[in-house]
């Protein structure tokens, strides 16, 4: 197929220019978290789900809420408890006593941004609707199924502290995240101007910049952006290297992994990576790109052995020794 | 319907005869295996259909002297049984004047001569054997030899030399030439980190090219490498028109594929580290 690299370019020149002002909007109240709105960004484009994690107090639910102002759509928001019941996610049918009939009533997932705050503190059965549903982008209540309006984007906050009564959530369905993003503590710069602006209690307000139909016009882009056969072979490299670590001299680690990245982790690597250079205002994908997102595409989709664990040794640190060690095309 | 012939009534012992049974129907008709006592069957031959009639024939023999009779045998024909009629058949003896005839003693066992055949087996288990033997040296003994020595004479040399052989090779190769260009790029920037990687001992295959610039960058502001600005740029410049080659389709004039194979060349003779000089030489040299 013969793929026209300039006029790709143009296109994203066009189309990309929300970008700017998004990020704009976005950063008038989150300050220091650049990585965080790329990666929302990168959900944004590559219509994928993202899991937040990071500590209390870093603004994750914020910047969720932030990008759904900035983005002229529905958002809701889903805090997450133990007693909290399937229905209460995707909703349910109730009597109506005047019509003497059952009526649907829909339930919070029906918006185009969702907001699962701390998702690991409801049971398996509630978070199962959640990621169904999220797979899916449809919803049944009764005998009704309804399609969920596009753009469809789950952002899931957890927090790694206070792990008493959570029900972490299965490797099979943290799969189904396109990203997930570990939020580290802002700079001290960061942090001075965070605490003087809640300080001083002015707080800027967030106002719609971009519609619907510009992100599913961008999402279109995205797509398009030309991805070479020698990146192709890259992404694969690094996910081959998650399951047989041997094969790329990496016999070390072999009795560190569990399990490598699924199917879903090389589909959602190169889509992040186009996403990534569509944000970078690129119309092709460099190794670059493929380097700014395989933490965020990976971290969640490789599992460590007990003698990982006990080593201390990461599913980050397991991605940093494979990328150091797979040649760069 | 049925009917039993023989072509002869006297035979000498082992001598054959024919035994035809014929049935005049040829659909649904059994004929069972026949049997004899005194005779042998030698052959027989599969049931001749012809246009009204069926007919088969056996060979017999008879190894003991005497009057034997062939009984009557029973054919079926459409499910009812029908018997062919008995016969007679003399199997005399020869006559042999044994005052006259000369005794031999009995021979022993004599061995057959040898054939090709006899070998055949021995011969292709010897060839396989020697196939597998012969491949298993040369890839594990020869081509890791010639690997090695390749490897050997590359390593032999020092990370500029080392470095410019591979770019004469690559210029005998007329990739650009031959509208590979992407395969030019990829080995012409692999080239000129590989000697990135020799010369300044640190992984630069493995590393994009911000890393690698950034690097660099950084060995230069704590002084460590011995470079100009310009050569960073032309590096800068060399691996930024390469990633346009290798990942955007991006098709370079033959004037600028010149220019950055000029480029490389001129960046793997500018971009060394810096010669530390121990104090004691330097008080040696003052």
């Amino acid at each position: 197929m013969d793929v026209d690299v300039r006029a790709i370019n143009e296109k994203i020149e066009k189309e990309s220019a929300f970008i700017d002002i998004l990020t704009l909007e976005m950063n008038k109240v989150i300050v220091g978290q650049k990585q965080m709105i790329e990666s929302l960004l990168i959900g944004l484009l590559g219509n994928g789900h993202i899991l937040l994690e990071g500590v209390p107090g870093l603004a994750k639910t914020l910047a969720i809420n932030t990008l759904s102002k900035a983005v002229q759509a529905s958002f809701s928001r889903v805090q997450f408890t133990p007693d909290l019941l399937p229905a209460d996610v995707v909703g349910t049918m109730i009597y109506n006593m005047k019509e003497n009939d059952f009526m649907i009533k829909k339930g919070p997932i029906f918006a185009n941004f969702v907001l699962a705050d701390e998702i690991n503190r409801a049971p398996a059965k509630v978070q199962s609707a959640l990621l169904e549903a999220m797979q899916e982008r449809q919803i049944t209540i009764g005998d009704t199924t309804f399609k969920l309006d596009e753009p469809f984007l789950v952002m899931a906050t957890q927090n790694p502290v206070e792990q008493e009564g959570t029900y972490p959530l299965p490797e099979a369905q943290v799969d189904r995240f396109m990203l997930k993003v570990v939020i580290d503590y802002p700079k001290l710069q960061d942090e001075q101007l965070i605490m003087r602006q809640n300080l001083s209690g002015e707080f800027a307000t967030v106002n719609p910049v971009i519609s619907v139909a510009q992100i599913i016009k961008a999402r279109a882009v995205a797509n398009e952006v030309y991805m070479d056969e020698k990146i192709e072979k890259y992404i694969l490299d690094i996910i081959f290297a998650t399951r047989y670590p041997e094969k790329y001299n990496l016999a070390n680690l072999k009795d560190l992994i569990n399990f490598g990245a699924s199917p879903r982790g090389s589909i959602n690597l190169a889509k992040a990576a186009k996403c990534y250079a569509f944000i970078k205002r690129r119309g092709y994908v460099i190794p670059e790109d493929v380097r700014a997102v395989v933490f965020d595409v990976l971290r969640h989709r490789i599992g460590i052995t007990y003698e990982a664990e006990a080593e201390n040794v990461t599913s980050v640190d397991i991605i940093n020794a494979i990328i150091n060690e797979i040649e760069v095309p | 319907m049925v009917r039993a012939e023989i072509d002869t009534t006297n035979i000498r012992i082992g001598e054959q005869f024919q035994l035809k049974i014929s049935v005049a129907e040829i659909e649904n008709v059994i004929i069972p295996k026949i049997s004899l006592i005194g005779l042998e069957i030698i052959d027989s031959t599969r049931t001749d259909t012809l246009k009204n009639s069926l007919i088969r024939r056996y060979i017999l023999t008879g190894f003991d002297s005497g009057a034997f009779y062939i009984p009557q045998q029973q054919i079926f024909v459409k499910n009812q049984a029908f018997l062919t009629d008995s016969l007679l058949i003399n199997v005399a003896t020869i006559r042999i004047d044994t005052t006259k005839v000369k005794k031999f003693p009995i021979k022993t066992i004599q061995k057959e001569p040898y054939t090709f055949d006899d070998f055949s087996l021995y011969l292709y288990l010897l060839l396989a054997i020697l196939a597998i033997v012969g491949f298993w040296i040369y890839w594990f003994v020869i081509r890791k030899r010639e690997s090695e020595i390749e490897i050997s004479t590359y390593k032999a040399l020092p990370p500029y030399e080392e470095a410019l052989l591979k770019l004469t090779a690559l210029d005998e190769k007329l990739l650009w030439q031959n509208n590979k260009t992407k395969e030019y790029y990829s080995e012409l920037t692999e080239i000129v980190r590989g000697y990135i990687e020799r010369e300044l001992k640190v992984p630069a295959l493995e590393k994009t090219t911000d890393e690698v610039l950034e690097m660099i960058n950084i060995f230069k502001k704590s002084d460590t490498v011995d470079t100009s600005k310009e050569t960073i740029e032309l590096l800068k410049d060399l691996f930024r028109e390469a990633d346009l080659v290798k990942f955007a389709k991006s098709k370079p004039l033959a004037i600028e594929i010149e220019d950055d194979r000029r480029d490389a060349e001129y960046i793997i003779g500018n971009l060394k580290p810096k010669t530390i000089i121990k104090e004691e030489e330097e008080d040696e040299l003052e």
